[in-house]
């Protein structure tokens, strides 16, 4: 968004000419490298749970002598390695490849990267095994124990500095659109998780108050962190992979400016007709349904690159993926302005529809984005192609069926629920056995992911192993080659 | 967009202004809130729990039980909670003054236990819906949490324990075996007994029609409120007041 009343081309810290895109990668092949594996063996996890939870809304009975796998512990334990494990750090990955990329400047801090993704991924599974030995706080996304928590963000900061850092020495003069996206949503985490979870649960505000704090985290993450990077990385790859540019750079910090103004606000509508004061709900439902402008916006900036050049787009898995991911994000703002109307929301609050509005932001839009995006980036980082290229198209397939089947399930039994839960005629249990079916279907969607996470952990793997094979055997041969120097027995 | 301090800025007064407009004034707005005196009874609202509820408490939110429950009552106007017999008025912020954590819940997979303690369930039904919910329902979706209790032969000759659980008639439990609730069962029953949000004050005032209607239903969890529970009905009111049975 340049404004005439800025200079054209502002002062750039380092004049120097871009880097050339194989330095880029080759200096993001480590820490890059391991956020991917990283994140790719959390969508696996997650999957595995996430399903593992979803039977227990159908089959309430399985397990049930092992206190770790009861639903009000293994949900929270399935959600938070979707955001914290996936989501951030496949978040970060990405966007420490394409802020080098879309800054022309090599990647800094790599031992810093790799240290702190190490220690992310120590603190989250401390995290994760507390919530499961009944150490959970309570509060929605935010059930991490303050221990785990802390050690997270020492992780992050140990990542995160990087990709400003890069920003900051970048040798283009002209941010590239994604940027905004990418440096908003990098920003906004630390300071919404730290807010969170000193107002709900470390030092917890009175009363209600502290639900305040939570939907105004949960509600900002969803936004901040998930739509940022979702519209964040589509802006880049659309383009990219077709070659047609984007037609307004304008309209891009338009809705750009306007998701962060009106996104924020969105959260207390999870608590409507609840205790909260109405006012506070009234707000999130006036910028829930204002979010629909930036959403329109985004929309009509990257509907004519879809247009013009659909079948470039459609013969790469990262455009399908990026094509699907988009459209969720923008159907996702469309359904949650609908949902959070006081008709609809008597129907839908406490039902599965909700769920399956959470479904549609983290696995659709978020979850398809970054998944293309991992498998856009995986050949590159790590310098070798994915051995199971045929794979990925299947990965497309199942990722998007099961989002399609989740959320419409969930979505279909979330209405039958509320229409039930609205008639109080209808004895509850008739209306508790009436959404089963649809957790069933959703049982089946999990599964879906969790074998599409499988395939995507494969390649990444069978790569990396591959690339190390590469890297180790010549070197070893050379060692053990007839003609080597030999240690000579000594007298 | 080519400078960067300006971004950071933007984006830092967007999140600011979101944070101050749903987190701090709130704060300041009702962040101290006080407990309420009922004149009736000369006790304050929110009652105090006493410890085993306050563990309880904590058992409930280490097992997760708000993943299913919710514990807030909507008004007459905005859902059919107060129909289902699940408070006899709205939840307003002062009744969670003593929670912490505040566990609201999101989801209704199970019914609504913000006023749970006034509906008519005796302490060994609580346990049994615990142990296994299909011995009071047979169709209830709740999971079992034998884990909470101890399963232990009965001794031969001896009688069985006074703290036992009475299975009701033709339940499938093996005669020769007697459950007993563990700390954490006796803790999660104190807790969920004093669940009530239904004190009358100045905030809150009943809905125009008594929940008697619901008597009629005769599923599970839509028990109409405790008979005999009409302390609490405010003068204040005046004739529009419902009759409290």
């Amino acid at each position: 968004m340049s404004s005439p009343a800025l200079p054209v081309s502002p002062p750039i810290a380092d004049p120097a000419p871009p880097a050339s895109p194989a330095e880029i990668d080759l200096s993001c092949r480590w820490p890059v490298g391991l956020l991917l594996f990283c994140a790719s063996g959390w969508l696996l996890f997650a999957g595995v749970v996430g399903a593992l939870a979803t039977i227990k809304l159908h089959a309430p009975g399985l397990l049930a002598h092992w206190p770790m796998f009861t639903y009000g512990r293994i949900q929270p334990a399935a959600w938070n390695a979707f955001v914290l494990g996936f989501g951030l750090q496949a978040g970060l990955g990405i966007a420490l490849w394409l802020m080098a990329r879309l800054s022309g400047a090599t990647l800094v801090g790599t031992g810093s990267i790799i240290l702190g993704t190490l220690t992310w991924n120590a603190g989250l599974k401390v995290g994760l095994l507390s919530v499961l030995m009944a150490g959970g706080t309570g509060m929605e996304t935010l059930e991490l124990p303050r221990f785990a928590v802390i050690i997270l963000f020492v992780g992050y900061a140990l990542i995160a500095a990087w990709p400003l850092v890069v920003f900051q020495r970048r040798r283009r003069g002209d941010v590239y659109p994604s940027e905004w996206f990418f440096v908003a949503a990098l920003f906004s985490f630390p300071w919404l998780y730290l807010a969170g979870n000193c107002l709900a649960v470390w030092y917890p505000l009175r009363g209600v108050l502290q639900a305040a704090a939570q939907a105004w985290f949960t509600h900002g993450l969803f936004v901040g962190w998930f739509g940022f990077l979702t519209i964040g990385v589509a802006l880049y790859l659309l383009p990219k992979i077709s070659g047609v540019a984007l037609p307004s750079r304008n309209l891009a910090g338009f809705g750009f400016w306007l998701l962060a103004v009106f996104g924020f606000w969105g959260g207390a509508q999870r608590y409507f007709a609840g205790p909260l004061p109405a006012y506070l709900t009234a707000q999130g439902v006036v910028a829930t349904v204002l979010t629909v402008f930036p959403m329109i916006a985004i929309g009509l900036l990257v509907w004519p690159v879809v247009q013009t050049s659909r079948k470039a787009i459609f013969s790469v898995p990262a455009g399908r993926f990026a094509v699907a991911g988009l459209g969720s994000f923008l159907a996702w703002g469309g359904l949650a302005a609908i949902n959070c109307l006081s008709p609809v929301r008597a129907i839908t609050q406490f039902t599965l529809a909700i769920v399956a509005l959470d479904h549609l932001l983290l696995w659709g839009a978020f979850g398809l984005t970054a998944i293309g995006a991992c498998y856009y980036l995986a050949p590159q980082v790590i310098g070798r192609e994915l051995p199971f290229a045929g794979w990925i198209s299947w990965h497309f397939r199942l990722a998007t069926a099961a989002v399609l089947l989740h959320v419409i399930a969930f979505g279909v039994g979330g209405l039958i629920q509320g229409a039930g839960l609205e008639n109080p005629d209808k004895p509850f249990i008739d209306v508790m056995r009436g959404w089963i079916p649809f957790a069933g279907m959703g049982t089946l969607a999990m599964t879906l992911q969790a074998v599409g996470g499988l395939l995507l952990f494969a390649n990444v793997v069978a790569a990396v192993v591959a690339q190390a094979r590469a890297a180790v055997v010549p070197v070893a041969q050379e060692w053990l080659a007839p003609g080597a120097p030999r240690a000579e027995v000594r007298p | 967009m080519n400078h960067g301090p300006l971004l950071f800025l933007g984006v830092l007064c967007c999140v600011v202004a979101s944070w101050l407009g749903l987190v701090v004034g709130p704060h300041f707005q009702f962040g101290n809130q006080d407990l309420v005196l009922i004149e009736e009874t000369g006790a304050s609202y929110p009652s105090a729990r006493d410890g085993l509820a306050l563990q309880g408490a904590e058992v409930y939110r280490a097992n997760g039980c708000n993943y299913c429950h919710t514990q807030q009552v909507r008004g007459a106007s905005e859902g059919a909670d107060i129909a289902r017999g699940w408070g006899k008025r709205r939840t307003v912020a002062r009744d969670y003054l003593r929670d912490r954590p505040v566990m609201l819940g999101n989801h209704r997979f199970g019914p609504d236990l913000a006023n749970l303690g006034a509906r008519q369930y005796t302490t060994n039904d609580l346990y049994l819906k615990l142990y296994n919910a299909r011995l009071l329902h047979p169709r209830s979706v709740m999971p079992r949490y034998p884990y909470l209790f101890e399963e232990r032969p009965l001794r031969p000759g001896a009688p069985p324990s006074p703290d036992a659980l009475q299975f009701p008639e033709g339940s499938a439990v093996p005669a020769n075996v007697e459950v007993i609730p563990k700390a954490d069962a006796l803790a999660l029953v104190a807790y969920l007994q004093s669940l009530k949000s239904d004190a009358v004050f100045f905030e809150v005032f009943p809905p125009p029609q008594p929940p008697a209607a619901t008597n009629s239903v005769s599923g599970v969890d839509t028990n109409a409120p405790a008979l005999g529970d009409g302390t609490n009905a405010a003068p204040a009111m005046g004739a529009e007041a419902p009759a409290n049975p």
